[in-house]
């Protein structure tokens, strides 16, 4: 009976390319923890943690109605912790912005490997477009960058905040971004002008390749982890001469958006929600590739392990190894 | 000239092969020629194309020689590389098409070209241009390397032009008629063919589409004569022929006549020229027209992960 009275809640998982987020909001929408973690190359190991960290709370206050997964790795994680919901990020984002802001036009999300725009209208997605087929310009360029100055990637905002004059840098690629701004620093410019030089060229980058053709228009929201960055900011808004609107939870409005989306698609239902919880964990799981041997596409194949026993296998282009309930 | 009852032709499944190979293959058997093809692209395909080709080419000319390459030690006595130069009046095909031939010639064969049996192939080059020559002519010049008897080389080219033209027939008519009806949302589909035909090389886009009650329409499904397509706003009237092409479909699937497209998908490899102009173009007139427009990049990336997120939201869009 006390089960009963226990808040049901949403978990939403946005697995991506350098954080894994963990969202889990109660029935009236209200986000009730959050957690980011870093990916370090290994996602379940993330995922893991970040359930393993809240488990007691998710098992004893509340009763999980609901999970979905979203970003990169929402295959891989949501078979994994039998998700409700598998849903690409794109949607995912979509439905934070829209669930925040009722007004939403435009959505930035630059994350670590993926950069998107989405424009919205009457909160419906009518366009959308990601980066091609280069990370230059996300995350994981600025976080190899700051390393590669010595700078802590939390303060790289505010160095570029200090400077006066940004230098230019060339933005299209991330090699040649690199190069330049390594001449710049050997020909005598500060460390600001370089970093605000940079965060104008990759802003000049994003609104020329991904934000190509599309009418970006007010209300503007900027979330995913380079939203953190205030010289991105500024560089947004000064190039485009408009205010922009930095989401409060920008780091995992994916995850927030999957978790209302396994609420939408839960509520009403009478079955019960597929989610297996932190206890999938309990065990020791692995994952490892292998080469499907059976066509000349020999395909990687990634196969899911439990305590030594195969779970479940992804990959393949035929589906010969495709989950199975 | 060989005794045609043994001879065996070797067609690499790439390029013009999804446009040509049905008029190719009655053609030739009327022969009494016979025709061996590729099998489908793949890993191993492409894996090999790459070594071949040039590094700045795109993805469908690197995977292009890697079917050439599969079929050269095949034991085929002929290699059917014709040159695409001029299909229609005032338009061409792309050059790096134009130039397969003799990329090919310089990057497959060991050394010089290959004249006798036992050196590879024989490549069958001629040229298709049909400003100077008709392309009745030129079947017919390739003919008269299997048969002596011109009047049956020419019904041998008759029965070819029939079964395209009858297959065409039938698929637009198939497509207008039945398949149309069975899904819930209709894209149109543009590309080159031998992107948007290729299940490898566009990740089984076709199929995807399909998984998720979405019809994927090509430029193959459209009926050839009912629309009109005015090119002059174009001073040179759009030099590239699959140019034409994709902007005529492109037009026709957003024009409301037998369907109006709720999503426009244009599947351009990373380093084709011409779809990059074209995408823009098209980009363009998908606005205009409030369709909505995805632009599908293609490369060398093994993983689906990419494509499918892509499908996935576009699809969900639509859905809306």
């Amino acid at each position: 009976m006390r089960e009963n009275r226990r808040e049901k809640v949403y978990i939403g998982i946005d697995v991506g390319s350098v954080s894994v987020n963990l969202a889990v909001i109660g029935e009236d929408c209200r986000l009730l923890k959050k957690r980011y973690i870093r990916t370090n190359g290994a996602p379940i190991n993330a995922v893991k943690t970040a359930l393993t960290e809240s488990r007691e709370e998710l098992e004893t206050l509340y009763t999980v109605a609901g999970a979905a997964t979203t970003g990169s790795g929402r295959h891989l994680i949501g078979h994994l912790i039998g998700a409700d919901e598998i849903k690409n990020e794109i949607t995912a984002h979509a439905v934070a912005a829209t669930h925040y802001y009722d007004d939403v036009s435009t959505v930035i999300e630059i994350g670590g490997q993926d950069s998107k725009i989405i424009i919205i209208e009457n909160n419906v997605v009518v366009d959308f477009a990601m980066n091609t087929i280069c990370a230059a310009g996300t995350g994981s360029f600025l976080d190899q960058q700051s390393q590669r100055l010595g700078i802590d990637i939390a303060d790289f905002g505010d160095y570029a905040l200090k400077s006066v004059l940004p230098t230019k840098i060339a933005g299209r690629c991330g090699v040649f971004a690199e190069s330049d701004m390594i001449h710049k620093q050997q020909i005598g410019y500060q460390k600001h002008d370089i970093i605000a030089g940079l965060c104008f060229a990759l802003v000049n980058n994003y609104l020329n390749n991904v934000g190509r053709g599309k009418k970006i228009r007010d209300k503007i929201v900027f979330q995913g982890g380079v939203a953190a960055n205030r010289g991105i900011i500024k560089a947004f808004s000064e190039t485009l001469g408009k205010k922009i609107y930095v989401a409060e939870h920008y780091d995992v409005m994916g995850a927030i958006g999957a978790a209302l989306i396994a609420m939408k698609s839960r509520r009403g239902g009478d079955e019960k929600s597929r989610y297996k919880g932190a206890a999938c964990f309990d065990s020791d799981i692995s994952s490892d590739a292998f080469e499907c041997g059976a066509c000349s596409n020999a395909c990687e194949i990634i196969s899911v392990t439990k305590d030594g026993k195969r779970l479940f296998n992804i990959g393949g282009r035929c589906g010969r190894y495709d989950y199975k309930d | 000239m060989l005794d045609s009852s043994n001879v065996r032709l070797a067609v690499p499944r790439t390029l013009l092969y999804y446009r040509y190979f049905p008029l190719w293959q009655t053609f030739f058997n009327e022969l009494g020629v016979e025709v061996e093809t590729s099998a489908p692209s793949c890993a191993a395909i492409l894996k090999s194309g790459s070594r071949y080709a040039h590094t700045d080419s795109c993805l469908p000319i690197k995977l292009a020689f890697g079917h050439v390459k599969s079929l050269f030690d095949g034991g085929s006595d002929y290699m059917f590389l014709p040159r695409f130069f001029r299909l229609e009046n005032k338009s061409y095909v792309c050059p790096k098409v134009i130039g397969f031939t003799d990329m090919v010639r310089c990057c497959v064969y060991p050394e010089k070209p290959a004249l006798k049996r036992g050196e590879g192939p024989y490549i069958i080059d001629n040229l298709f241009d049909v400003i100077s020559h008709s392309n009745e002519k030129v079947f017919c010049d390739i003919g008269s390397k299997f048969s002596s008897s011109a009047p049956k080389i020419k019904r041998a080219y008759q029965r070819g032009i029939e079964r395209h033209d009858f297959l065409i027939r039938k698929r637009t008519s198939i497509f207008k008629n039945e398949i149309l009806r069975k899904f819930k949302l209709k894209i149109g589909v543009l590309g080159h063919p031998y992107n948007v035909h290729d299940g490898y090389i566009n990740m089984g886009l076709l199929g995807e589409l399909n998984r998720r009650d979405a019809l994927g329409i090509t430029y193959e499904d459209m009926p050839s004569d009912d629309f009109k397509c005015d090119f002059s706003k174009f001073p040179s009237g759009l030099f590239w022929s699959f140019g034409r092409e994709i902007y005529r479909s492109a037009l026709y699937f957003m024009s409301g006549l037998d369907f109006k497209a709720d999503g426009i998908i244009y599947l351009a490899p990373f380093s084709c020229g011409l779809d990059s102009i074209l995408v823009t173009l098209i980009q363009n007139e998908a606005r205009e027209r409030n369709v909505p427009f995805l632009n599908l990049v293609i490369d060398e990336h093994s993983a689906k992960a990419g494509v499918i997120t892509r499908i996935e939201a576009f699809i969900d869009m639509l859905s809306h």
